[in-house]
């Protein structure tokens, strides 16, 4: 008896190709660590013209970043450089796009100082508020003025 | 050559073929697929709140505002749970009250200009501020600012 392989091999192709088109590249920025929050309001995520700045907070109030956790109030000498190199990389994006359209919003806020990049806080669920607030004010001094609060539209 | 092309031609037609080696094949693509499988995670698609929160005393980079914001006060208890909502000096019991008379308060048109100023307890627990987040867009108020975190029991503020 002879097995037909074709038909098997074809579907087997056929999965491969759909877990690599599924397969997400850009979840680096994601921890799986955080849980977050569900809301129902949470609008879609729009594509912004400089790249977010990701935070991933977990539930004790320490900030996930470059590989490394970080006490929001004792370690924030390191948030704050983090932060400033950050703010470094979206000056230059924030340049080239006011080169490219002096109306934009980035030409706008380089003139006066801000940064036109939406700051990402993706806080666990039962983050304490105090660290997060302190960490808002921490992105405001180096010139982030725009957050985007990440939220679950459902349980899932 | 010539004797190769004519044991060839000799040959019935279904030997003419090239044996192709089908098992490795076969085991790769197999192995990729168990990987695939066990790496896979359905993507949960998330959502955001955009809020504009500008350091105090700084510029609004927004339109002037001309109304005073309306203050959210979130208590907690000891294990961060939500003990108290007020709007302003009013106590509410729950969320979709809070929408309500804010949606109230912001009718006619004012919900665009007003902005919220939420200030929580130091230990309350982030959902619960998205919570208040979410009544307050539901009520249609966009701008969110996060205030002071205060501890109750030295009655200071952060």
């Amino acid at each position: 008896m002879r097995l037909e392989m074709m038909p098997m091999i074809d579907v087997t192709f056929q999965l491969i190709a759909f877990f690599l088109f599924v397969l997400n590249f850009s979840r680096d920025e994601i921890n799986e660590r955080v849980r977050l929050p569900i809301a129902d309001q949470a609008r879609p995520v729009e594509l912004q013209t400089e790249e977010p700045l990701f935070l991933n907070i977990d539930r004790d109030g320490y900030l996930l970043a470059l590989g490394e956790r970080w006490h929001i109030v004792r370690d924030r000498d390191k948030i704050e450089a983090f932060l400033k190199r950050e703010a470094a990389f979206t000056r230059l994006e924030m340049a080239a796009t006011a080169r490219r359209d002096p109306n934009s919003r980035a030409a706008r806020d380089l003139k006066e100082g801000r940064l036109s990049a939406i700051v990402v806080l993706r806080a666990d669920r039962d983050t304490p508020y105090g660290p997060l607030r302190e960490l808002v004010t921490l992105c405001q001094r180096v010139g982030y003025y725009r957050f985007a609060l990440r939220a679950k539209a459902r349980e899932g | 050559m010539s004797r190769a092309n004519s044991s060839r031609r000799n040959r019935p037609e279904s030997d003419d073929r090239p044996e192709i080696a089908m098992t490795p094949m076969i085991d790769v693509v197999f192995q990729l697929l168990i990987f695939f499988l066990m790496t896979f995670k359905p993507i949960v698609f998330e959502g955001q709140f955009t809020i504009n929160m500008a350091p105090a005393g700084s510029a609004v980079p927004t339109e002037s505002l001309t109304l005073p914001p309306l203050v959210v006060q979130l208590a907690a208890d000891d294990e961060g749970n939500l003990a108290g909502i007020a709007l302003g000096n009013t106590a509410l019991p729950s969320f979709d009250h809070l929408r309500r008379d804010v949606a109230m308060l912001v009718s006619g048109g004012l919900a665009e200009e007003v902005e919220a100023e939420i200030r929580a307890d130091a230990r309350l627990k982030y959902e619960h501020i998205v919570g208040a987040v979410n009544a307050l867009t539901r009520a249609g108020v966009t701008k969110v600012n996060f205030g002071p975190a205060f501890t109750p029991s030295a009655g200071s503020q952060q």
